[in-house]
């Protein structure tokens, strides 16, 4: 096969921090890979282990959460719950068979449009090695159910 | 700056920081804690009385240092509000040491400048015996001078002594006017000790009719009878007593009183007894009934009362206390050849300072430590010939004292052939005197009540002997208990709030030393009389210091808290303005609206070592040059060199810190003009050659290439290039740099140096960009909503960024920035409503099974489980929209509007199922 492994990646992106990051990223007209595909959050302790595991399943090769460093979390403390849920699901993942490599948690503030294309870059890299993770469901899922399913 | 202090609709809180903001847009809450100023900005005129009144002064940061102000003082001349302010760094350690907090560093200061009569009414403020604590104190004061960690304590005790002596000596002004009397309830004060009369002062300063009752025939109470003249002259004790009774107090003496009731009987609406300490504690060894026994206090009682006391040749003195070398030097003076004091524990814990036992000595006290008295030895008549004694050694045991209990050792006895055996052991508080019923009677520990109406009273039995300025402290407690009492007021007092400590460090001690170019120099020892000029008489032993030592002594002083509380500025205010009791203030204001407008710090030049800046004197930052330039500054607007003279050259090091990854990595933007600015002074002040080292000019903006066109026709030499360091050479300073544009390397001697430092956000600005919920960029400014479209709006709603606090910016673009925050502000405020974000929790009560794990994850705590329906509630007005609750729910029970998780999980669905390549190019 000689066609070119394009990642598909879901990141989680904070408003107040890495999404801003982002955003400053774009300004400074940095060159990052565009796998990323970007969904807002309002904090990254908004991302359930649910819509992680749920991207898996949709085709996701790897998922990023991105939040404000510690301390500086727009909303207190939320980051420390994601501090907390996202190692302990990258410890679930190895059981289910997903290389825990594929999910990534880092924090991203937002001064730091370098910073992001960085890790997006490093991600992306990763995920190449790795290569595609084929968790995608074949049995018809129905948009209709999104949740509880 | 003028029109917005007088504005009516702007209230200015200068010397306040913000501590904490919540709520939101509209409805903001702000604590805001006021820093003391101690002067009342609604009385103060700004009269600068103040400012000439204080005696201390310390580098003055509008000068950048280079000169010094008051600590009194205002901050610049053109200051809004034009209110004075006093520095405090808290209150020094003598005076919290000293338990009526006499204000030490104060009255040193103003010794060290001559003003002895303030020095004295400061001093007379707390203590009414400042002649007798500068003799006969056990100064704790002393004890935590900072002075200890480099050299010696300051000799406070024989500062205030001198006040004493000069003032009195030389008829200089005392404040002793007899104060008016305002109240109408009568106190009567029985005993005129140290408590007594400090009742009787204080209650008298306040208005009261006041009347001290004494039973003996001269007032002063245990300072009168209890401290012998050759350490205590009764003339000079009877100036302060003279004092006290001046300001109005009736003194009666010879007026014994055994019933309380019957003052209260002769109209006195108070009673307080300040009976002291005069019942002796026993030896309790035989032959204390013996011929030839004396108790040491009633013993200097009868001496001091001019009562002719036989004593015989061969005196033993048992005790170790100040009263027990008093007793046998009272004796040596009554003629008595041979004098020995034995004393039961160690001369290490003698608790009278050494030279006070070595004065003994020399005069020719026979000093016994760790022997105990076992047994007065007498004669068939009844008369004493000895003092039997036995070695002591500690048990091992500490008795109720907080001191090593003793014991004799066995066979070791032996017998100090005598006359006459002294006891003082200490003494007891005493209330024999009175009626029966009376005895016991007892003030109450917190209150100083007793179970008498009206009638107020010492702690009770006090053992062992206090020390005078103790007496005085409870003296101004008690006078303010019975002011309290009279008034009606709840007992007791609720406490004052005061300013902590100033604490120092031997390191800070030391650090502040080498700083001020303080060398070790010991104390000024006071003059001891000759033993020969002493033999047989009671002129005074230690003799007070001349006005040279007293000065030599007092300019030791460390100068530990800011401001020393002299008190002169408040004897200075003519509208009364100051009050050095103020306390911090700490409010909460509601807002609809936050500006940011911090402003910048400029970045030290002493982080660039290679320049030297703080190392060589000619080397300055912008900001002490621009001070120099300026008419009203330092140098009277004179451009001079360390050592007074005009420099010949003149080198302006731009870019000094910034555009350099060391230091800051970002060009400050403004330097270049602000350089050019002081060039072209440098030019018109002086006829100095001056250097420009620059990496490039950057004069972008409205008349600035033209500015920068003409500094160059004034004749400023521009080399291109940063200059990479600093040497000093023959007294000059030599700049070396490459010139880029010729590509070589070159060295300008120059006689003064200018470091052109880039602009950092100010101090403490994260800190409150975190609680305004404003991120700061990698340079630490606070980042704005957008760097194109909302320049001046923040991530924050209500919160708007103007200045330097967002980004360097020179003056006019901060003027442009501040009036959008306003407009933006105004626009904000003009609604009747403003909107706030729709992004709310909200709970699927049919899903929610009351787990609560979104009330623990809630940083708002807007989460409360419902106390009926078992499931949990959102509080819309506290929610902040995270979703924190949201991605912990396991059952999809509590959600996000408009980040629900059907709209992400649709979302990213629909983003991984997209037909085609993933890659969005």
């Amino acid at each position: 096969m000689t066609e070119t492994f394009h990642p598909r990646i879901i990141g989680f992106l904070c408003n107040w921090c890495s999404y801003a990051g982002a955003d400053g990223a774009g300004i400074a007209r940095l060159q990052y890979p565009p796998n990323m595909t970007v969904i807002r959050v309002m904090c990254s302790g908004r991302v359930s282990p649910e819509m992680i595991i749920r991207s898996f399943r949709e085709g996701a090769d790897g998922v990023m959460v991105l939040g404000c460093h510690i301390g500086d979390c727009h909303y207190i403390s939320g980051n420390h719950r994601t501090a907390k849920r996202v190692p302990m699901l990258q410890n679930l993942l190895g059981y289910t068979g997903i290389d825990p490599r594929r999910l990534r948690l880092d924090w991203v503030s937002s001064a730091e449009g370098p910073k992001l294309a960085k890790v997006v870059d490093e991600f992306v890299g990763t995920i190449r090695e790795l290569g595609p993770a084929g968790f995608k469901t074949t049995t018809a899922h129905v948009l209709a159910l999104p949740v509880l399913s | 700056m003028m029109d917005v202090g007088r504005h009516p609709k702007i209230e200015l809180l200068t010397m306040s920081q913000v501590t904490d903001i919540h709520g939101y847009v509209g409805n903001f809450k702000v604590t805001v804690e006021s820093q003391p100023r101690y002067v009342d900005p609604d009385k103060c005129t700004a009269c600068n009385a103040c400012t000439e009144a204080c005696p201390l002064s310390k580098a003055d940061p509008f000068d950048a240092g280079l000169s010094t102000r008051q600590i009194a003082y205002r901050p610049f001349a053109q200051a809004v509000p034009n209110v004075y302010a006093i520095d405090k760094d808290g209150i020094p350690p003598c005076q919290t040491a000293c338990p009526v907090e006499q204000h030490a560093q104060g009255y040193i200061a103003l010794i060290r400048e001559g003003h002895y009569e303030d020095a004295l009414r400061v001093i007379k403020e707390d203590n009414p015996f400042p002649s007798v604590c500068g003799r006969s104190c056990h100064h704790p004061c002393e004890g935590r001078c900072t002075r200890k960690y480099v050299d010696e304590p300051i000799s406070i005790m024989a500062l205030k002594r001198f006040v004493t002596d000069h003032v009195y000596t030389h008829g200089l002004h005392r404040e002793i006017e007899p104060i008016p009397c305002t109240k109408e309830k009568r106190v009567a004060i029985v005993g005129s000790g140290p408590v007594g009369l400090t009742v009787a002062q204080d209650l008298v300063k306040m208005g009261y009719p006041v009347t001290v009752f004494e039973s003996l025939p001269v007032a002063g109470g245990m300072m009168r009878v209890g401290i012998p003249e050759h350490r205590l002259p009764k003339a000079i004790l009877q100036r302060d007593i003279d004092d006290i009774v001046a300001l109005g107090v009736e003194l009666r003496l010879n007026s014994p009183i055994s019933d309380p009731l019957e003052l209260q009987a002769q109209g006195y609406d108070a009673v307080f007894m300040a009976t002291g300490i005069s019942r002796p504690t026993r030896l309790g060894i035989a032959g204390e009934d013996l011929d030839g026994f004396f108790d040491g206090i009633k013993f200097l009682r009868e001496v001091s009362l001019g009562k002719r006391v036989e004593i015989g040749e061969r005196v033993a003195v048992v005790g170790g206390g100040i009263t027990a070398v008093d007793c046998a030097t009272t004796a040596l003076r009554l003629g008595a050849r041979e004098v020995t004091l034995v004393y039961r524990r160690s001369r290490g814990e003698l608790p009278v300072y050494t030279e006070e036992i070595d004065e003994a000595e020399n005069e020719g006290v026979r000093f016994l430590e760790r022997t105990m008295a076992t047994r007065i030895i007498g004669d068939e008549h009844g008369r004493i010939v000895g003092l039997e004694c036995a070695r002591s050694k500690p048990t091992g045991r500490i008795d109720e004292t907080g001191k090593r209990d003793l014991v004799t050792v066995p066979d070791t006895e032996f017998t100090i052939e005598g006359d006459t055996v002294i006891r003082a052991i200490g003494q007891f508080s005493d209330l024999s005197y009175l009626t029966p019923e009376f005895e016991d009677l007892v003030g109450g520990a917190s209150t100083l009540l007793t179970e008498h109406e009206g009638i107020l009273c010492h702690r009770g039995v006090i053992p062992g002997a206090g020390f005078v300025v103790n007496a005085i402290a409870l003296g101004h407690e008690a006078a303010e208990h019975v002011h309290r009492y009279l008034e009606g007021e709840p007992l007791p007092a609720p406490p004052l709030v005061k300013m902590p400590e100033r604490k120092w460090t031997r390191d800070e001690a030391l650090a502040k030393a080498r700083e001020l170019e303080i060398e070790p120099r010991a104390k000024v020892p006071p003059t001891v009389r000759p033993v020969a000029e002493r033999e047989g008489t009671f002129r005074e032993v230690w003799l007070t210091y001349s006005e040279e030592q007293a000065k030599a002594e007092a300019a030791r002083c460390l100068d530990c808290a800011s401001c020393c509380e002299c008190m002169r500025c408040v004897w200075a205010c003519g509208p009364g303005a100051i009050d050095h009791r103020m306390t911090k203030e700490v409010r909460e204001i509601g807002i609809g609206a936050i500006v940011l407008a911090t402003g910048y710090d400029l970045y030290p030049a002493g982080n660039l070592p290679q320049y030297g800046h703080g190392r060589y004197p000619n080397v300055l930052d912008g900001l002490e040059f621009e001070r120099m330039t300026n008419l009203s500054g330092p140098t009277g607007g004179k451009i001079l060199c360390a050592d007074g003279s005009e420099p010949k050259t003149i080198a302006f090091l731009h870019c000094a810190g910034s555009r350099d990854d060391n230091h800051k990595p970002y060009c400050s933007r403004l330097c270049c003009m602000y350089a050019l600015k002081l060039a072209h002074m440098a030019k018109d002040l002086t006829d100095a050659n001056v250097y420009e080292f620059y990496i490039d000019i950057r004069a972008a903006g409205k008349g600035y290439e033209e500015f920068y066109r003409r500094v160059q026709e004034d004749g400023v030499k521009f080399i291109r290039g940063k200059a990479s360091e600093i040497e000093p050479v023959d007294g000059r300073l030599l700049v070396r740099a490459e010139d880029t544009l010729i590509g070589e390397q070159i060295e300008v001697p120059a006689d003064m140096v200018v470091l052109i430092t880039p602009m950092q956000p100010s101090a403490g600005a994260r800190d409150l960009g975190q609680m305004a919920g404003v991120s700061v960029g990698k340079d630490g400014f606070f980042n704005e909503l957008h760097p194109k479209l909302a320049p001046v709006s923040t991530a924050s709603d209500g919160v708007f960024l103007a200045g330097c606090a967002q980004g360097v910016k020179d003056i006019p673009d901060s003027v442009a920035q501040a009036s959008a925050a306003a407009s933006k502000v105004l626009g904000l405020l003009s609604r009747e409503k403003v909107e706030i974000d729709p992004i709310k929790a909200h709970v699927i009560e049919e899903r929610c099974s009351g787990c609560g794990e979104c009330v623990l994850t809630c940083p708002y705590n807007a989460i409360i489980l419902h106390a009926t329906k078992g499931c949990a509630e959102v509080n819309a007005a506290l929610c902040k929209g995270c979703g924190t609750c949201s991605g912990a729910c396991v059952s999809h029970a509590i959600d996000i509007s408009h980040f629900e998780d059907g709209q992400l999980m649709a979302e990213l669905v629909g983003m991984l199922n997209r037909p085609g390549e993933f890659v969005l190019v």
